[in-house]
């Protein structure tokens, strides 16, 4: 028993030991683990910087780090918040968490995919884009055409209380206004539009044939297409008057006050260069370049040549917060 | 005096390590800008929509705590007292599904079922939902009922067979005998229930705790989080009061006759061995399958290389925690048990507290306390992790330590205290030899719940330490199926290790435990 006791000690002595820090970056992850680890192993071997990462887990929605972000503002054990939305970030930049970094390699992003006084900066985007079944005869092409009558209970869309699908809507209320937003998602619903769980089940919901199409990430179209499932990716609205295609970067930001805001900036210029953004677009998230000039597989269009949704980011996160109890009231209303 | 100074020494400890950083979150629910305010608890009072997933989770928690009360008290009766054919190989299959965490039974039966089948579309709500903890809290009720049964006098039911069968013995006697077990029972499942979201968040069914979770992960706002907590811990409240008013301690103390009587089955052998090979394979072998058929040797020797460092990271600290949770579940015990301060009400209250209240809240406090420069070294190192196992799961422990204690008769210690021995030589020459068995399995179970906790540690793991459950659940975000599959099965095999322990320990000591 005094051996057990002697074990416990020695042992509790050796995990209080903390590894030296110092030439160390930390860094808190929303981006998917499986595309953001192999970034992030390559910058070490690249600079010799060890980074200890937090990834998010499906289990928290993806916001485990970013309340850890919030609980930590006194002490910030974290450099550098690595976001895969810059919704976040603007609720970080509110609450004082972030201070700004301008990255010589943030200077040929277009100005609405970073924060103005460099908060945040955008890379390698998602693009919220409809999948359709390859062989229906009338595709659609907007997001209105959730209100068509040709497509009454044949359509689906993600939970609107999580996500990018939040985002999106929150994005069309900033955009439409209240009143004609509202109106859209009652008709929504009047078509009999059904929910599904995630972005990827709407996917394969279309691809094995349960409905005619769906409004997803691009990263959820390409890997069914990779897959050679039957279905086609849709960039929405992309005509004369229409609103063009809602834009999601990722958004990476220093910390204020962090514990090595030196290798921070380092790991920023590296997430922010044209190296990552091209590893990123042939990723299975296949996530397109803010860069012009980097090399992305065929099934990606260029930034430049889709037409996005104009957005303020800073807008859609107030509004994200400000429609919650209105989502929650759409999905439990008949 | 070294009694009393090492009972306030282990209050101390307790209350400063979880005790005051939840009092610091829950003080912020009875204030706002202007100073004391119960608005907060008013518009909770007043939020409709609040209560039809207030009323979801007492229906869930209630469905799944009676099911399970029935059904496992049936299964411990049988598979502990009649001459069911292999009732240990039942026995230990039967236990399989408390041994893996709840998500990752969810998950084999989602690998299973799918999305889209018939039974797939079920999964996915109430009845998904009800099944998966059915399953993971049955053998808890099956293990206490048997661990009770070794209580009853057989001479009682002895007795009763004179006058009349078996069936009547059960019912007049045996059930009588057994009834504040199995009001623990229902009562321990139904604490459980309540607060499990890992399978209602991923089967997608509305449940109360995910009220306190939307307003943490979507609004980020933790007061309203921690207020939303209340409702939840008033009802565990209010139960656990009509617990203390039903059971005495005195009902609960274990006195193990070493054989008890057997029920010969006869002509219900069959049938009976039927349903309980069927309820194996529905309960134990099918999500197995689930998970099997997605794997392949290359896919689990892939998962395995990526994730080792993570495997030994969890399986080292919850080996700690287990160690830490049995010698504090000891002193816990052995002051409730022998109420050696006046603190020892207060002690029990809080570990209770801290098992029921949430651990997103316990993860919130342990950080807004304990993340300061002074504190780095607990804050920055494994140690916080640890301590969260502690305060989370101190109750179970020191529970199953002090159904033992309380089982020790006081003549041997007054004898001790007689011929001279001090406090020190009592507690280490007959309190620990004694209560070996249940230090260990409290160090099993303490070692089962540490390793599959993933709520706390998803909030307070430092940088670079990450867990197992944490790997699984950030690979389950676009990560590949065989891949989480192979994890999930890692994550079994590491759970069931102590299993294995215990056997072999059972065989070693030719079956004295």
């Amino acid at each position: 028993m005094q051996q057990i006791l002697l074990l416990l000690c020695v042992s509790l002595l050796f995990v209080a030991c903390d590894k030296d820090a110092s030439k160390s970056v930390t860094v808190y992850v929303s981006e998917d683990q499986v595309f953001s680890e192999p970034i992030l192993k390559d910058f070490e071997k690249k600079t010799g910087i060890k980074v200890n990462a937090i990834y998010d887990t499906e289990e928290s929605k993806s916001t485990g780090v970013m309340n850890r972000l919030l609980a930590e503002k006194n002490n910030p054990q974290a450099d550098v918040y690595w976001a895969n939305e810059p919704i976040r970030a603007e609720v970080l930049r509110h609450k004082g968490i972030l201070t700004p970094y301008q990255s010589p390699q943030a200077k040929d992003i277009p100005s609405h995919f970073k924060n103005e006084a460099y908060f945040w900066t955008g890379f390698s985007a998602r693009v919220r884009v409809l999948v359709a079944q390859k062989n229906l005869a009338d595709k659609p092409h907007s997001l209105v055409d959730y209100t068509n009558t040709k497509y009454k209970a044949k359509a689906v869309i993600a939970n609107l209380l999580f996500g990018s699908t939040t985002a999106h809507i929150a994005a069309l209320f900033t955009l439409w206004g209240d009143e004609k937003t509202k109106q859209f998602l009652t008709q929504v619903k009047a078509n009999q539009v059904a929910i599904s769980t995630s972005n990827g089940e709407s996917a394969d919901f279309v691809a094995s044939g349960s409905y005619d199409f769906a409004l997803v990430d691009s990263d959820d179209a390409v890997s069914r297409i990779k897959e050679k499932k039957s279905i086609t990716m849709i960039y929405p609205d992309q005509g004369k008057n229409e609103i063009g295609a809602f834009v999601i970067p990722n958004a990476v930001m220093l910390i204020d006050k962090s514990p090595h805001p030196k290798l921070g900036k380092k790991l920023i210029d590296y997430l922010l260069s044209k190296e990552t953004e091209s590893k990123l677009a042939f990723a299975a998230c296949a996530q397109i370049p803010l860069h012009q000039g980097v090399a992305m597989p065929k099934e990606l269009k260029p930034i430049n040549q889709i037409k996005t949704m104009p957005v303020d980011f800073a807008k859609v996160a107030d509004k994200m917060v400000e429609i919650q109890p209105y989502l929650k009231e759409w999905l439990s209303t008949k | 005096m070294i009694q009393r100074y090492v009972s306030w020494s282990v209050i101390a400890f307790i209350t400063v390590l979880g005790i005051i950083p939840i009092l610091f979150m829950l003080k912020d629910t009875f204030f706002d800008a202007q100073g004391f305010s119960l608005l907060g608890y008013q518009q909770l009072l007043k939020n409709k929509s609040l209560w039809h997933s207030f009323q979801n989770s007492l229906i869930l928690a209630f469905s799944v705590a009676f099911s399970a009360t029935l059904i496992g008290t049936f299964l411990g009766i049988l598979l502990s007292k009649t001459s069911l054919t292999l009732r240990y190989v039942w026995f230990i299959l039967l236990s399989i599904p408390l041994l893996i965490p709840p998500y990752i039974l969810a998950y084999s039966w989602y690998a299973l079922l799918g999305r889209e089948s018939y039974f797939g579309t079920l999964l996915f709500g109430f009845w998904g939902s009800f099944f998966i903890l059915f399953c993971v809290y049955l053998p808890i009720v099956i293990l206490l009922i048997s661990l009770f049964l070794r209580q009853i006098n057989p001479r009682l039911e002895e007795a009763g067979l004179l006058v009349c069968p078996w069936f009547c013995v059960l019912s007049k006697v045996t059930l009588p005998l057994l009834k504040p077990a199995i009001l623990f029972s229902f009562i321990l499942v139904f604490i459980l229930s309540i607060g499990e979201l890992s399978v209602a968040n991923f089967l997608r069914f509305d449940i109360f705790p995910m009220e306190s979770f939307v307003q943490f992960s979507a609004f980020y706002d933790f007061k309203t989080a921690t207020l939303l907590t209340m409702p939840l811990l008033l009802i565990v409240a209010i139960i656990l009061s009509v617990e203390s008013h039903f059971l005495s301690k005195k009902n609960l103390h274990l006195r193990s006759y070493m054989h008890p009587l057997t029920i010969p089955l006869g002509k219900l052998r069959r049938p009976l061995l039927g349903t309980v090979m069927l309820l194996c394979f529905v309960i134990v072998i099918l999500p197995l399958i689930g998970l099997l058929q997605q794997i392949t040797l290359e896919s689990f020797i892939h998962a395995f290389s990526k994730a080792s460092p993570a495997l030994t990271r969890s399986i080292f600290y919850a080996s700690l925690g287990a160690t830490l949770l049995s010698f504090f579940g000891f002193l816990t015990a052995y002051i409730v048990v022998n109420k050696t301060t006046k603190g020892w009400k207060f002690l029990r209250g809080s570990v209770l507290f801290l098992f029921v209240i949430s651990s997103i809240v316990i993860g919130l406090a342990l950080i807004l306390f304990w993340n300061t420069p002074t504190t780095n070294f607990i804050y920055t190192t494994p140690l916080i992790i640890l301590i969260g196992y502690l305060i989370k799961y101190l109750f179970l422990s020191s529970e199953i330590i002090a159904l033992k204690l309380s089982e020790i008769p006081q003549t041997y210690l007054e004898a001790a205290k007689l011929t001279g021995a001090s406090h020190r030589e009592i507690l280490w020459y007959i309190l620990l030899p004694l209560a070996k068995d249940s230090l260990i399995i409290a160090w099993i179970i303490g070692f089962i719940f540490s390793l599959r906790e993933s709520t706390i540690t998803m909030l307070v793991t430092p940088a670079g330490y990450h867990t197992l459950p944490l790997y699984i659940f950030t690979q389950m975000a676009n990560g590949k199926e065989s891949t989480i599959a192979s994890l999930c099965l890692m994550m079994i095999i590491a759970t069931l290790l102590p299993l294995f322990a215990l056997l072999y320990y059972h065989k070693k000591t030719k079956g004295s435990f």
